[in-house]
Parts: structure tokens; sequence; C-alpha cells
């Protein structure tokens, strides 16, 4: 076919497109673009929860728990030999945000008769709060200062807060409030009385079962103890990745053990992980229902209109301008059921979800928004509304002229 | 001028065939209105179809304009009928979603011819079919007659040859059927058009000049 019959070809085959959408079936437009809206959705809302509950078991697990990256002592150590020079090559690192050592000691905490064996850390109060983000958590008091002495702070499922409805309850100390004096038995032997400053409640029970102590109290029971330090947490700079930081702090070649927060996630790196091959599953599966319920529709739609088809063809239309036509209507319906998609999603659904968010075991879960999926499902669609199209045109287009048009 | 030597369609029926054309020999002359009559049944329609290339024999030649068209490929059957060809269906074969002018003028675009151009010739062709003011209707707005008449004016645009008409009239009132084949008489008359038209109805001899008449599929008289 010469170029100048393609190009009328394809002149016709928009005029006839933009013919049709303008004064087809408005009940057909309106049902397929909501259709083609809903597998949009189908595909986007599913993950963007997923996901949005996966960023929060990671952003809690990151601000709370494990921080971006973690320095150990060498594996034949279990305490640093000189924890002040890692942390000042931390900190030296570009990238670092703030830097914070710690000690995780075996401790038994009782009160009213009740106790528990969850163990408490002891940090370095100023720099916990910068590396870690405990302080926005607080249910009642408030988190460590400085200055204080034979203070502790505990976890909602330490104190157990009076609310029998938490999951470590029967193993918490159950009715200590702020203010309450808690007995804490040291592995060295010793036992000190501590003032509950405060009672943290970050919605994620495995994180709810810490409290903590001042390195300034343990080194007063325990001298020698306190001043070791089992592991050292790195916040970073905005920008940086964790790859990025820990091969240059490995350049320095100090001898210690440098991982990153995922390694360190431990049974919720399972349950990410099994979220993510649900994920795929959910896309997987919402993609072929929708790739089937657009080829039904755009199929259905071609089987109604093969009687046009024929006459089309009868008085010479060509075969290019019939794929063209119906093509171009099933990209235009694509495009602008995944536009009110694209709306529903951003500016009705997000939004809401905002104000009334999704309230799961590990907290609360936003919605994610992520750009270049939403381009990805956009292309999806429209790769598939294309095939849908052209398919059933070219198998309508396939059929005997008579036969169309007599719809045998 | 048209040629059509030794033609015959077989339609295979499961195991039954049916010969609906047998061995038929004919020439249609060039500005001529040719009839084309028999029972329901005779085959007459199917003659139509072969000539107007929405079917393929199953044996014989259709020369037109003394070229072979039978084994043309589709492609090539749709553009020798989008220059040469007009076709009139017994049913109003409109397309829904296009005006009146629209309908008359798509074939055109095909063509590639100026848009303004065929614009214009898509509207005086609905002044001479009589339908001057119903150009932005819709098929759906328009009788029978007026939708038949649309099809005429379409099966013009690309200023054809011949135009073959297949029952124009069959679901027609008597005066609409009467425009309908005075409008095909007229066009012949005053552009030159060859017509050859398929009907069951006798009162319609009077419009052709020309005269076959099938029976099973054979020609049994011819007055050419």
């Amino acid at each position: 076919m010469r170029i100048s019959n393609w190009i009328h070809s394809l002149k016709t085959g928009l005029f006839l497109a933009f013919r049709g959408i303008r004064r087809g079936n408005k009940t057909i437009q309106i049902l397929t673009v909501s259709m083609l809206l809903l597998v949009f959705l189908n595909l986007v809302l599913p993950r963007a929860l997923l996901r949005g509950l996966i960023n929060t078991v990671n952003g809690k697990l990151v601000t709370l728990m494990t921080s971006n990256v973690t320095i150990a002592p060498p594996k034949s150590q279990a305490v640093f030999a000189d924890v002040d020079t890692i942390e000042a090559a931390a900190r030296a690192t570009d990238g670092v945000d703030s830097v914070t050592a710690q000690q995780k000691i075996a401790v038994q905490i009782s009160a009213d008769g009740n106790s528990t064996t969850y163990g408490t850390q002891v940090v370095e109060p100023a720099e916990y709060t910068q590396v870690f983000e405990i302080q926005k958590y607080m249910k009642q008091g408030s988190f460590l200062a400085a200055d204080d002495q034979n203070k502790i702070v505990l976890g909602v499922q330490v104190a157990g807060d009076n609310n029998a409805n938490l999951d470590f309850y029967a193993t918490s100390l159950r009715t200590v409030q702020v203010g309450d004096k808690v007995t804490v038995s040291f592995n060295n032997g010793k036992a000190a009385e501590f003032t509950v400053k405060g009672i943290f409640d970050s919605d994620f029970s495995q994180g709810d079962t810490r409290s903590f102590i001042s390195r300034e109290d343990y080194a007063r029971i325990n001298p020698t103890a306190a001043a070791q330090t089992s592991i050292i947490n790195v916040k970073l700079k905005k920008g940086y990745s964790e790859d990025q930081v820990m091969a240059s702090f490995n350049s320095l070649n100090l001898g210690v053990v440098v991982d990153k927060w995922q390694n360190q996630a431990g049974v919720l790196r399972s349950v990410t992980k099994t979220f993510d091959v649900v994920i795929i599953l959910l896309q997987l599966i919402a993609l072929i229902v929708g790739s089937i319920t657009i080829y039904i529709v755009t199929f259905v739609d071609l089987n109604n209109k093969r009687k046009q088809i024929g006459i089309q063809r009868a008085i010479g239309i060509s075969s290019a301008t019939l794929v063209v036509n119906y093509v171009i209507r099933g990209i235009v319906y694509a495009v602008i059921g995944n536009l009110f998609g694209l709306v529903a999603y951003l500016f009705v659904l997000v939004p809401w979800e905002r104000l009334h968010p999704f309230k799961f075991p590990f907290g609360i879960v936003f919605l994610e928004v992520n750009g270049s999926y939403l381009v990805q499902v956009f292309g999806v669609l429209f790769t598939i509304a294309v095939i849908s199209s052209a398919i059933p045109t070219w198998r309508a287009i396939k059929i005997k002229i008579l036969d169309a048009i007599w719809g045998n | 001028m048209i040629e059509v030597k030794n033609l015959s369609r077989i339609y295979n029926l499961g195991k039954i065939k049916v010969n609906a054309l047998r061995g038929i020999n004919l020439v249609i002359r060039d500005k001529t209105v040719t009839s084309i009559m028999g029972k329901s049944g005779s085959g007459k329609s199917t003659l139509l179809r072969q000539l107007g290339l929405l079917d393929y024999p199953t044996s014989g030649e259709i020369l037109i304009d003394g070229k072979p068209v039978q084994k043309l490929d589709d492609a090539k059957r749709g553009r020798f009928r989008l220059s040469l060809l007009g076709y009139v269906f017994q049913e109003y074969a409109l397309l829904t979603e296009l005006t009146a002018e629209e309908n008359v003028y798509l074939p055109g675009m095909m063509l590639g011819k100026n848009g303004a151009d065929f614009r214009e010739r898509a509207g005086e062709l609905l002044e001479v079919v009589g339908l001057g003011d119903r150009k932005t209707h819709l098929p759906r707005e328009l009788s029978g007659g007026e939708q038949q008449r649309v099809a005429i004016a379409r099966a013009l645009i690309n200023q054809p040859k011949y135009i073959f008409a297949d029952e124009p009239t069959a679901n027609l009132d008597t005066l609409s059927s009467r425009t309908v084949m005075e409008t095909l008489v007229r066009l012949n008359r005053e552009l030159g058009v060859t017509v050859l038209f398929v009907s069951h109805d006798p009162d319609d001899k009077q419009y052709a000049t020309e005269h076959v008449f099938l029976k099973d599929g054979e020609v049994t008289n011819a007055y050419l």
C-alpha cells in the first residue's frame, strides 16, 4: 500500500473513531470507562495498601529499632574495644546524620508482684533521640533526659498500662503508670528502684517490649559493664543510601561488622518479603482479570458492530482504517478510564485515606503514592486496550463481508 | 462494460451443495440500466454480489472494463469497489454513527479527495437525491426511503462507473420505491452511470433498458 493510502486510511480511521465516540451509545461508553477505572484502581489499590503497610513497618523499624546502619564489634568480640574511635569515625563519614551507642542488658523489672524479663536498653538519651524517634511515641510522660537519675522509660507492652487488650499484657507489669516505682534487678546481683518517667506506645508490639535507662544510671550500678557497648546505630542524612555510607565506612578498615537495617529486620524482613510476593500475585491476578474484562467488553462491543464493519468493508473502507478506527476508540476509552482512575486515586482515595487512615497492628498505614508505578499501570492498561481492540477487530475483518453484514 | 463468462457459484451447506449460479454468460453495456429479475432463490442477488466483488465465484470469469477481477484479493477488491463501483444494499446499510452527509462522503475520504471538495460533492449528491435539507440527520432520524437515497448518494461519491442496487426498494413503501428507482434512472441519464439492479417486483422492469431473467441460477431470458 502506498504511503498516501496509509495516510488516507489513518485519517479516515480517526474520523470514524471520533465520530463513533461522539455519537456512540453513552451508556456503553460510561460503563466501559467505569470498568477501566475499576481495573486501574484494582491494579493500584491493593499494592498501594500493602506497600503502605511495608513502608510503615520499615519506617518504624528504622526510626524505632534498627536505624539505617548498624555497627557491631568484630564477631570474635561481644563488645567494642574502643567504642569512641568507632563512633567518631562513623560521625565523620559522609552521609551520616547522627550516631548513638547502646547495649542491651538482661534485667528483671518488677512492680506490684508482676515482673518482666524483656531486658532493657542502656542509652545516652540525647544521642539516642537524635538517631531514633522514640520520643514521638510517648503515651505518658516523656523520654529520658541527660540529667535524669533513676528514671526508666517503659514500652506499653512492658508497663501494661491497665490495658488487657495489649498483645503481651499477660507478661507485662500490667498496671504500671508514669510516676510509679519499679524495681530493676541487674545480672550483677544488684537491684535498684527506678521511677517510671514515661511510657511509649509505637503501635509496634515488638518495639514496645523495650525499656530504657541512661548509661549514667547504669554506671552507678555496674561501672565496668556500663562502659561496654554492643552496638552503634547510625542515622543517615536524606539522599544517602545505606550501601553508599557503608562503602565509605568500610573503606576505613576498622575491623567492625557494618550492616544495613534490612538485614536487622529479623522476622519482619520475611513478613515484608511475603507481602512483596502477595503484591506480585495480586497484581498478576488484577492484570489478568483486567485484560480479560477489557477484551470481553471490546469483543462484545465489536461483535455488535459486525454489521457496521461489514458495511464499511463493502463500501471500500480498508482493513487498516477499520483497525485504526476501533483501536483509537479502545485507546480513548483506556486513557479516559485511566485518567479518571488516576484522579479518583490521587484526589479522592488518597486524601480521604490520609484523613481516615487504616489502622493496623503495626500502626497507621497510608496508601503509597508511587508515580513510576502509576505510569507503569497506565502504560500496561494502554497496551492491553490496544491489543484488546486490535485482536477482535482483526477477527471481525477476517469474516466474509456478506457474513458480517447479514450476521452469519 | 462488464462481461461474465461461464460464472458459477456453489454454496457448501454442510454436505449439501447448492448451485446458486450455473454457468452464467452475460454482457452489461456501459450507460445502461439493467434489471436482474427472477423469483426468490433464482440467484439474482448472488449474481449481483459477484459483480459487485462482495463474494468470490466458484468458477468462471468476470471482466470489468476488460480486467479480470474474480481473483483479486480483498484489499484490491476494496480499492476497486471504492473507485469504480457503487453498491446499494437491500437494507439501508448506513453507518449509524455518521450523519447523512458524513455517510455520503466517507468513501471519498478513503480516496483522499480534498476535504472541502468531497463535502461539497456530498451536499450536491444529497440535493440530487432530494435530501439537501437532511444532511446533518443521523440514519435513525431518516425514513427507510430517505436512508436508501442516502445510500445511493454514497454510492455516487467517488463518481463510479457502475452502480449495483440489490433490491433497493424491497423494504420501502410504493411512493418511496418509485422515488428511489426514478433517482437511479435519473442518475443514469444525467451522469451516464451504468446501473444494475436486482428486483423481484415486475413493476420495476419499467425503469430498466436491459433485462436479465434468472431461474434456478441460470439466465432464462436476456433482453440486452
